[in-house]
């Protein structure tokens, strides 16, 4: 039989519905590949195997049929568990929540079972998953590697199968980062759309919550459930034959060209499944880096102002230049930047009228080496987290959703590529998402 | 009186946090430095007339 910890979400869920799999034997086989593999990968800053195995013995009693029922998942220790602290991987800095994050609250309603709070970068404010506090995380494809971050514990407890999927949050990309290098499905969900309470802010410009999964089928299951059961498709399903999809030319040729040819074979195998495919440029986009670190260094600095003198000599100090500079920055450059982002989104609505999904690379190069500080990208030397940033900011200023789908690999590491649609439009996103899997 | 400079500020830190070596000042004033420049870098676009507190992302 097939290790139940290596199932997907939805032949779990079929598997424990026909009786052929308990939520207890599930949970007991992801906490087994937990106790082998967590101290090599350190996905997980916390297991509670003791309260996961309680969840899933009461799942098995109640004969449960909820769409989670019995699914052991991983969350970011950015997103509150009741009863357990949530440290943000921070050093010195901790809440005990006494509820569930609602996106918590939603997956438990739905019968999911907590394993464990998930690694992340300090308080998320990375995209590489390293913590000097809490060790690095762990690429399970080569622990050698980065596993991209910052939600690096949810990403590689479900590539490794310490999970079926994960709760993640993305300011930056720090779904879609870990999803390329780990070979998962990220969904970064319309902004607003998957409630952030409960969940440590970095930026609430770009702030939003959403799963990591193996396949696409699995985000969706997860994502039924983040946006309280309705439907979150204003757009609707679409074949993909009937598709109109735009290709972002410009990011292509900030990738390593392994990655471009991963995106073109991707674009072309939707072309054959009858999708139409257009080039598209935009004029800002140059300008997205600008806006985006602007944005998001005043803003994390007022949300860490209730507790930034108490903590200032904890933060690792890349975490803590950006957060000193972010209290220095005048309000007229935060303003200046919140006006240009307007301008940007409005042109990538204008450019996107009449197309259902944009498609771009998801990261420039497969995970890059733990000690990496910087990355080669066609020959040029590129500093690790503007690499690792470049191709997610332009999606990131619109607060329309993306989905990073795992395309090829390249040398035995997986990428991605980011799939952007209108707001609201994840079901035609996961479906093109599914569509570039290889048959299971 | 004219706002103050926020490298300026930076470069203060040292005086008024102990914690604060002159080196972490420097890299502190640094990346002030380089997000000013990058605001800056902004201004050439017609920003007179945009709203900085309206909806972003909604469909046209």
């Amino acid at each position: 039989m097939t290790d139940p910890a290596a199932l997907t979400v939805v032949d779990a869920r079929e598997a424990i519905r026909a009786g052929r799999l308990s939520a207890t034997e599930l949970t007991q086989a992801v906490l087994a590949r937990a106790e082998e593999l967590n101290g090599r990968l350190n996905a997980y800053l916390r297991i509670d195997a003791e309260g996961a195995l309680a969840q899933a013995e009461v799942s098995d009693r109640a004969r449960d049929r909820r769409p989670l029922a019995g699914i052991p998942l991983c969350i970011k220790d950015l997103i509150d568990v009741a009863g357990v602290p949530t440290t943000a991987g921070a050093a010195g800095w901790q809440r005990l929540p006494d509820r569930d994050a609602e996106a918590v609250r939603r997956l438990r309603d739905a019968g999911a079972v907590i394993v464990g709070k998930g690694h992340t970068n300090e308080f998320a404010y990375g995209i590489d998953g390293r913590n000097p506090h809490w060790g690095n995380c762990a690429n399970p494809h080569d622990p050698t590697r980065i596993s991209g971050g910052s939600s690096s514990g949810p990403a590689v407890a479900t590539a490794a199968g310490m999970a079926l999927a994960g709760l993640g949050t993305d300011t930056s990309g720090s779904l879609r980062v870990p999803a390329s290098f780990c070979g998962l499905v990220g969904v970064r969900p319309t902004l607003g759309l998957v409630p952030g309470d409960g969940v440590v802010p970095l930026a609430w410009s770009y702030d939003t919550v959403g799963p990591l999964a193996r396949t696409a089928a699995d985000a969706g299951a997860l994502l039924q459930v983040l946006t309280g059961g309705g439907e979150p498709a204003r757009h609707g399903e679409k074949p993909v034959a009937e598709v109109r999809l735009g290709l972002a030319e410009q990011l292509l040729d900030a990738t390593e060209p392994y990655v471009a040819d991963g995106v073109m074979r991707a674009a072309r195998h939707l072309e054959r499944l009858g999708a139409r495919l257009s080039p598209v440029r935009f004029a800002l986009l140059s300008r997205a880096r600008a806006i985006h670190l602007v944005i998001q260094h005043a803003e994390a600095a007022s949300a860490h102002a209730p507790w930034f003198e108490a903590q200032r000599p904890n933060y690792a100090e890349p975490v803590r230049v950006r957060l000193e500079a972010g209290r220095l920055l005048p309000a007229s450059a935060y303003l200046a930047a919140q006006r240009a982002r307007r301008l940007l989104a409005a042109e990538v609505a204008e450019k996107l009228r009449g197309l259902d999904a944009l498609l771009a690379p998801c990261t420039p190069v497969v995970a890059p080496a733990q000690d990496a500080e910087a990355v080669m990208i066609r020959g040029e030397r590129h500093e690790l987290r503007a690499a690792l940033i470049n191709c997610m900011l332009l999606p990131s200023q619109v607060g329309w959703p993306v989905v990073s789908a795992p395309i090829a690999e390249h040398q035995g590491l997986p990428f991605g590529m980011q799939i952007i649609g209108r707001r609201h439009s994840e079901p035609v996103l996961l479906a093109l998402a599914g569509a570039c899997e290889p048959d299971r | 009186m004219s706002a103050p400079d926020p490298r300026e500020l930076a470069a203060k830190l040292v005086e008024a946090d102990g914690s604060v070596s002159a080196e972490l000042a420097g890299k502190v004033t640094a990346a002030v430095a380089e997000l000013l420049a990058l605001a800056d870098s902004l201004r050439d676009l017609p920003l007179e007339n945009v709203d900085p507190t309206s909806a972003v992302g909604d469909d046209p």
